[in-house]
C-alpha cells in the first residue's frame, strides 16, 4: 500500500468516482457503512461474506482506486478466514483488513479479541488464502481495551513476522490513545477512526502511517440523511 | 488473478489448435463441473438452458437475467481449474449493458463469452418461435465487446439464430459480418443436417467454430471426433446433464414416495464416504488442522516473540 495519510471510507460508486479526482489512492470499503446502508443497522457482523463480496465486485468494476476490503474477523475461524481471503482477492480487493475480534465482529463496541493462538492461525490462514493473488493483508488490532499496550506490542511483532503488509489499531479511547502515543512509535502503524471519541485531525497529529476515516464517513452518512429530512420539511412547510 | 490469466490462455490455445476439438460440457452447478474436471474434461460451459432449469426451475426463455447467469458462471469458475466459457445471451440490453457484461465476465475469470442476435427475451436456440435482430445490432455489440475486454485472450464468440428464421445462407452471411466486427469464434445455432454443418465449416476455414449437440434438438447428434473431422474446434453439450439430473431425481423420488425409503436405491448412489472423499472433505479438514492451537503454538514459539521482548 502506498503511503497516504487519510484513507476515506465509502460504499458508493459515485463517491469512488469523485475520490478519483482527489489525491486519495485507497478507499476502505467499510462493512459497517454497508450494513448501515443495506440493513439500517450499525453492525458489520450482520453482513455475511458472500453479501459483502458481491457488493465489492460491483465497486471493483467502477473504479481504478485501490480497494481496501473489510475482511472483518474472517467470518468465523481460521478455516473461514482462509476462504474469506481467497474470495475477497477474487472479488477485486487490493488489500484486505483482518481484525482480531471474536466472530462476529461488531462495529461500535468491538467484540473481545481472539486468543493469541487463534490470532496467529487466522493471520497464517489469510496469508495462505492470498497466496496466489497480489492482495495484501492488513491486520487490525481492535482489542487494546482488553490486552493493553503490551498486547499491542506482542501482536505487532507477530504481524510483522507473519509478513502482514501493515497494521492498523482501532477502537481507541482518548485515554488509550494517549498511552499508545507515549509507548509506541506510530510511524509505521495505521490508526482507525472507529468512533467519535477522537477527531480524525487528532489521530493524524500523532503522525501515524495512515488514518482510516470510517467515523467521518458515518457522520457524512448521517448528515446527508439530516439534510434530506430538512429539505423535505421545508417542502412540506412551503405547501402549508 | 493469475489463475484467470492462465485459464484464458489455455482456452485460447486449445481452440486455435488444428485437428483438435474442445469438448465443453454445460454443467448446471459447481458440483457437476467438478465431476467433469475430475473425469478429464478440458473446459466447461456455463449456459442458459441449464441455469434456467437449476436456478429457477424454468425453461430457457429469457427469464434468467444477467445477475443469475453471471453468478452461476462465477460459482463454476471458482470450483474448477479448467476454463469456463460463458453464455451471455444477448448481452442483456444495449451497448452499455454489453460493456458491463463483458467487464463482469472477464473479471470473474471466464475464458470468454458468446453474444447472440436473438431478440430479448430470447429462447433456447432449438425452440420454435425465435426472432432475430437485424445484423447491425449484433455487429455493434461485438465491436463494443471487443473494445471493452481488457485481455485479448478473453474470447468473444458470435452466435446467430438466423438459421431457423431466414435459412442457412443468411446465418452464414451474418456470421461473416460478425467475424469482420471482431468475433474470435463463430457459432451458428441449430443447423439441420450434416450437409449444413459441412457448409458452415467450408465458409469459415480459418475461424474456430462451435457446434451444439442437443439431445432431441434440430442438429443431428454427432460425436466429437466426427465434428472435428468436419472442421469444428468446439463442441458443446448443453442439456445432457440437466436431463440426466432430472431423470435421476424423478426416479429416486418416485421410489421414495412409493416405498418411504431409499434403501433399495443405494446401489444407484455414491456412498457417504465416497462422496465426502470426492467433495474434498479430507482437504478441508486438513486445512483446518493446519491452524489448530497445537500447530499455532509451535508457530508462535518459532517466531521468538517472547524472547525478543526480554
Amino acid at each position: 500500500m502506498e503511503t497516504e495519510m487519510i484513507i476515506p471510507a465509502a460504499v458508493d460508486a459515485i463517491k469512488l468516482q469523485e475520490l478519483e479526482k482527489v489525491p486519495s489512492k485507497t478507499v476502505f470499503i467499510s462493512a459497517r457503512l454497508l450494513a448501515r446502508q443495506f440493513l439500517g443497522q450499525d453492525n458489520e457482523g450482520l453482513l455475511c461474506l458472500s453479501e459483502y463480496a458481491n457488493f465489492l465486485r460491483y465497486l471493483r468494476l467502477t473504479t481504478s482506486l485501490s480497494l481496501l476490503a473489510d475482511g472483518q474477523s474472517g467470518f468465523g475461524n481460521a478455516l473461514n478466514t482462509y476462504y474469506t481471503a481467497g474470495e475477497l482477492a477474487r472479488s477485486g480487493a487490493d488489500q484486505m483488513i483482518l481484525n482480531d475480534q471474536t466472530f462476529p465482529a461488531h462495529s461500535r463496541q468491538a467484540q473481545p479479541p481472539v486468543s493469541i493462538l487463534d490470532f496467529v492461525g487466522k493471520l497464517k490462514a489469510a496469508q495462505d488464502g492470498l497466496k496466489t493473488s497480489s492482495t495484501e493483508l492488513i491486520v487490525k488490532l481492535d482489542g487494546i481495551q482488553y490486552y493493553g499496550i503490551a498486547g499491542i506490542e506482542e501482536r505487532l511483532k507477530i504481524a510483522a513476522k507473519l509478513e502482514a503488509q501493515a497494521v492498523v489499531i482501532g477502537h481507541l479511547s482518548p485515554n488509550l490513545f494517549l498511552k499508545l502515543q507515549n509507548k509506541i512509535s506510530l510511524k509505521n502503524i495505521g490508526l482507525a477512526q472507529d468512533n467519535s471519541l477522537i477527531p480524525k485531525t487528532e489521530l493524524a497529529q500523532a503522525q501515524p502511517a495512515f488514518v482510516i476515516a470510517t467515523n467521518e464517513a458515518i457522520e457524512n452518512q448521517k448528515n446527508e440523511a439530516m439534510r434530506f429530512i430538512s429539505y423535505m420539511e421545508e417542502k412540506q412547510n412551503a405547501k402549508i | 488473478m493469475q489463475k484467470f490469466d492462465q485459464l484464458r490462455k489455455t482456452f485460447d490455445k486449445a481452440v486455435h489448435t488444428d485437428n483438435q476439438i474442445t469438448n465443453m460440457i454445460v454443467t448446471p452447478d459447481s458440483l457437476s463441473a467438478r465431476i467433469a474436471e475430475k473425469l478429464g474434461f478440458k473446459a466447461i460451459f456455463a449456459a442458459g438452458y441449464a441455469t434456467s432449469a437449476s436456478n429457477l426451475a424454468m425453461p430457457d426463455r429469457g427469464i434468467a437475467d444477467f445477475s443469475i447467469m453471471l453468478n452461476k458462471c462465477r460459482e463454476i469458475v471458482n470450483a474448477v481449474n479448467i476454463p469456463v466459457f460463458a453464455d451471455a445471451d444477448t448481452g442483456y440490453g444495449d451497448l452499455d449493458n454489453i460493456r458491463r457484461t463483458v467487464r463482469s465476465y472477464e473479471s470473474i475469470g471466464a475464458a470468454g463469452l458468446f453474444l447472440e442476435d436473438q431478440k430479448w427475451p430470447k429462447r433456447c436456440g432449438h425452440m420454435a418461435g425465435k426472432s432475430v435482430e437485424s445484423t447491425e445490432v449484433l455487429v455493434e455489440k461485438i465491436k463494443t465487446a471487443v473494445k471493452s475486454r481488457k485481455n485479448q485472450d478473453f474470447l468473444i464468440m458470435s452466435r446467430t439464430d438466423a438459421r431457423a428464421v431466414y435459412g442457412l445462407k443468411e446465418a452464414i452471411e451474418r456470421s461473416q459480418q460478425y467475424l469482420k466486427a471482431g468475433a474470435d469464434l463463430i457459432f451458428i445455432e441449430a443447423p439441420q443436417s450434416i450437409a449444413e454443418l459441412r457448409e458452415i465449416a467450408a465458409a469459415f476455414p480459418k475461424t474456430p467454430l462451435m457446434a451444439n449437440m442437443i439431445e432431441g434438438g434440430a442438429t443431428p447428434m454427432l460425436t466429437s471426433g466426427e465434428l472435428r473431422k468436419l472442421g469444428f474446434r468446439i463442441v458443446v453439450h448443453p442439456t445432457a446433464l440437466t436431463y440426466a439430473h432430472t431423470y435421476a431425481t424423478e426416479e429416486l423420488l418416485s421410489t421414495l414416495k412409493k416405498k418411504g425409503t431409499t434403501v433399495t436405491e443405494q446401489d444407484k448412489m455414491l456412498t457417504f464416504d465416497r462422496f465426502n472423499n470426492f467433495i474434498g472433505l479430507d482437504k478441508v479438514n486438513h486445512r483446518e488442522q493446519q491452524y489448530s492451537a497445537t500447530k499455532m503454538n509451535q508457530v508462535l514459539k518459532g517466531l521468538n516473540i517472547k524472547e525478543e521482548s526480554h
